[in-house]
């Protein structure tokens, strides 16, 4: 069987997941994630693929490894490389994570336009859609899609904390092996995803690395459940790419909003664009060179109001490197 | 020149209402300069069309059959084209035909391409003959 992940948010916690639940049942399960960190799971083995950039002919390969299961990623970059994706390793099933404004000059500059790229990309093999997204008008095409080509459709459950859409899915793969997940495994992986969705410390500074956030939607769920959780303000860190154009209109747009919520004390940006952006969202909004400075202040501050830092929107950035190794520093 | 700025600046603002309303993306400029050299040339106007769809066919095939995709697909579509337009150009002598060509190319690739080819290719071909019988008719008006 052939799985591809596809979606916005969440694939490569999914592709994880799916592969340690399936090698647990005694499964030779090959598992492929994309992206800048790619890996490739055999079994219990995990190799970190080294390659100048994400090709899809690589998938070539992956689905040559012999395997029982071979569970892959679908890098939701534009709607061609989707279906050429789902062309070279033809899935039995696929499963839509989610679907959030990301990519959007290619994938299209709303949830609907974005919904129908990735449904677009599903192809005559596929037998199953398990689909992650809970928002109807969108289910409606991702189902309206699978109805067409002739899979049979799954919805699957969410636990009511971001990411969850994770375990329904996996929950739903395992029912079509005519298995369950078990109440042991199910809490575990609810635990691992909170694990995940925890603040960590330095000192008296409480911050959440959320670098790889990458879309407005999944930022401000994440602020919101965190707000829920430790009932904190938050100083925010933005920092943009010179070859992320779209996303960096996207954010600027959600800060602007961002800047106006009582619980958010200031916002720091940096990056290509970030002068403009700081123009944009207003007093509350800050523009920080990459530097070393910069992020000593940034921290320094935060630690002062007793607030959580929060990095968002790019994750390879100078200064969010920078932040990083300074809050890794023991 | 104003007929020309003025079926261009209409054709941009089309294009971006389909942009707008359909998500449709960049059928505007290869079209529209196909057709308006082909307006006192009916064969060509013919051929850039018949171009576009032999290059469209086989790149398919090329994508269905082998699996070849990308840029080795768009490659090869811009070599079917020109290659097609090759006998016309030799036999009227008209040297531009044959690199106007690669346009017809560029669509059948960015057809392809596309989330919905019957939508792409259907909206290429409709820009080209509006733009051409709108060229006609601004010219014999003049």
């Amino acid at each position: 069987m052939r799985i591809s992940i596809s979606g916005t948010r969440g694939k490569t916690t999914t592709v994880r997941m799916l592969h340690q639940a399936l090698v647990r049942r005694g499964l030779r399960v090959v598992s492929k994630t994309t992206g800048d960190e790619a890996l490739l799971w055999v079994g219990e083995g995990v190799f970190k693929i080294n390659r100048p950039k994400s090709v899809l002919d690589e998938n070539f390969e992956v689905i040559k490894i012999p395997h029982d299961i071979a569970i892959i990623e679908n890098q939701a970059i534009t709607p061609y490389t989707m279906k050429v994706f789902h062309r070279i390793i033809e899935p039995e099933v696929i499963a839509v994570t989610n679907v959030r404004l990301d990519h959007t000059e290619f994938l299209g500059e709303s949830k609907i336009e974005i919904a129908k790229s990735i449904a677009s990309s599903f192809n005559e093999s596929v037998e199953f859609v398990i689909n992650g997204e809970e928002r109807s008008d969108i289910e409606g095409i991702i189902r309206g899609r699978a109805e067409r080509i002739g899979a049979n459709y799954i919805r699957a459950r969410n636990y009511g904390i971001p990411c969850s859409e994770s375990i329904g899915i996996i929950e739903e793969v395992l029912k079509l092996m005519n298995d369950t997940l078990s109440e042991e495994e199910r809490t575990g992986l609810i635990e691992e995803i909170e694990r995940g969705l925890s603040v960590r410390k330095k000192g008296e500074l409480l911050w959440y690395d959320g670098s790889k956030v990458n879309d407005p939607e999944s930022a401000e769920i994440l602020i919101n459940y965190f707000l829920r959780k430790y009932k904190r303000e938050f100083v925010v860190s933005a920092n943009f790419r010179k070859d992320r154009r779209d996303r960096t209109s996207l954010f600027a747009r959600f800060l602007r909003d961002l800047s106006k919520k009582d619980f958010i004390v200031k916002i720091f940006v940096s990056g290509f664009g970030a002068k403009s952006v700081a123009r944009y969202v207003g007093e509350n909004c800050i523009y920080v060179d990459e530097c070393s400075d910069s992020a000593q202040k940034i921290i320094e501050f935060s630690e002062r109001e007793g607030a959580i830092l929060m990095l968002l929107a790019n994750r390879k950035t100078k200064l969010v490197d920078i932040i990083l190794e300074k809050l890794n520093d023991k | 020149m104003l007929s020309e700025y003025a079926i261009s600046s209409s054709m941009i603002l089309l294009s971006y209402v389909l942009f707008r309303r359909y998500n449709v993306r960049n059928v505007v400029p290869y079209p529209v300069i196909g057709a308006i050299y082909a307006v006192d040339k009916p064969i060509f106007s013919v051929m850039f069309l018949f171009c576009f769809l032999i290059s469209l066919i086989l790149g398919e095939f090329l994508f269905r059959r082998f699996l070849i995709y990308g840029m080795r697909v768009f490659h090869a579509q811009l070599f079917i084209s020109i290659t097609s337009m090759l006998p016309y150009s030799l036999a009227s002598s008209d040297h531009l035909s044959l690199v106007l060509a690669m346009l017809s190319g560029q669509m059948a690739y960015d057809t392809h391409s596309s989330r919905d080819q019957i939508k792409t290719a259907s909206l290429f071909s409709a820009v080209f003959l509006l733009s051409y019988a709108i060229y006609h008719i601004v010219r014999w008006l003049s």
